[in-house]
């Protein structure tokens, strides 16, 4: 992953603002309330890859895929969604580092969220 | 069908979701309830009317899955449409929801415009189901009057909301209700009538009676013994003031 690519997709928080009205600061709302979900989501996975428990790793990992995917946040959305396909399938390789990847992408997304309604 | 725009259950786990969701529908106007789960979405489906579900299913509690399952097992429930929206996007659940009865499938995130086709041509068509379930009652109605009239019950103001349709059906409805009026009248004057009867049979009996009696030997030989006695006296009578 290089420096000078995205992690949020500014297209994304546009279209969330369209879809619910225009008004900022729900968007806002929404922006804080997944800020706090992933957090709790990511503890989940890193629980779930540090105790081998494979099978508890498909619920974090579905709801951050889909909340990282409707925040415009792909590359953190595909990391999730490989490992909830794995988790489906029972086997999980590097589990623990994956989610440690997908710890760091979500921490370049909180960045780049706080600078874009920061330019808002 | 509920009033206005629709009113739509929005069911998911994620409270993001349903945020977005419910902000989205609400600013089209759309009446909207949330579920975090489908054990939830079930006891809120039994407790209000609803004209449309969205459905997540990876969920706790109760999934997608089951939900749906024991939407469509439900007389009462299998009429609502039901859209899922999910993260899940294989083919295979795809499938595996619209064998079970779903009307749509969309993958999150979810499209606006998609949803909103989709959401419309799902209203329509529970629109049109309940007016179909409308239909079916009201046509149970008139024949329940057909009954009722038989069995000597029937009471116009049954049928007064079928016949102010404008359709065949309410012509059908008003044209019952004024031959249930005429038979209903016919058969009061018949009573009427059968009472007069009655009244002339027994005057009749009655007279046939006292025939019985007048019509006999000895009636006829008292008559002329009391004529005769009449007769005497009044001679009598004559003779002393004489």
């Amino acid at each position: 992953m290089t420096d000078n690519v995205r992690s949020v997709d500014p297209a994304a928080l546009d279209r969330l603002l369209d879809m619910t009205g225009g008004d900022p600061e729900f968007l806002d709302e929404l922006v804080q309330t997944f800020l706090e979900d992933a957090v709790v989501q990511l503890d989940a996975m890193r629980a779930a890859a540090g105790s081998g428990a494979v099978e508890d790793l498909v619920r974090p990992a579905h709801s951050l895929k889909s909340n990282s995917a409707n925040m415009g946040a792909e590359r953190l959305a595909e990391l999730c969604r490989s490992l909830e396909t794995d988790a489906r399938g029972g086997v999980v390789d590097a589990a623990a580092d994956r989610v440690a990847e997908a710890a760091r992408e979500f921490d370049r997304v909180r960045a780049e969220l706080a600078a874009l309604q920061a330019a808002r | 069908m509920t009033d206005g725009a629709g009113r739509v259950l929005v069911v998911d786990d994620e409270r993001l979701n349903r945020m977005l969701l419910r902000r989205a529908l609400e600013a089209e106007g759309r009446d909207v309830s949330e579920a975090p789960d489908g054990r939830a979405a079930l006891g809120r489906l039994r407790e209000e009317p609803y004209d449309v579900v969205l459905l997540d299913i990876v969920m706790p509690e109760l999934d997608g899955y089951a939900t749906l399952a024991a939407i469509k097992a439900d007389p009462a429930l299998d009429h609502i449409p039901v859209i899922i929206i999910s993260g899940v996007d294989e083919l295979e659940s795809v499938v595996r929801c619209i064998e079970m009865g779903a009307t749509d499938y969309l993958t999150k995130p979810f499209e606006p415009a998609i949803l909103r086709a989709r959401l419309e041509s799902s209203l329509a068509a529970k629109r049109l189901r309940d007016l179909e379930l409308e239909y079916l009652e009201q046509v149970s109605r008139v024949t329940g009057a057909a009954e009722a009239l038989e069995a000597g019950t029937f009471a116009a103001d049954g049928l007064a909301e079928v016949a102010a349709r404008t359709d065949a059906l309410g012509v059908l409805a008003r044209r019952f209700a004024t031959m249930a009026a005429e038979v209903k009248a016919r058969e009061e004057r018949l009573k009427a009538e059968v009472r007069e009867l009655r009244i002339e049979i027994d005057q009749a009996r009655q007279a046939k009676r006292v025939s019985e009696i007048t019509d006999t030997d000895f009636f006829r030989d008292l008559r002329s013994r009391a004529t005769t006695l009449r007769q005497t006296v009044r001679g009598d009578d004559r003779g002393q003031a004489e």
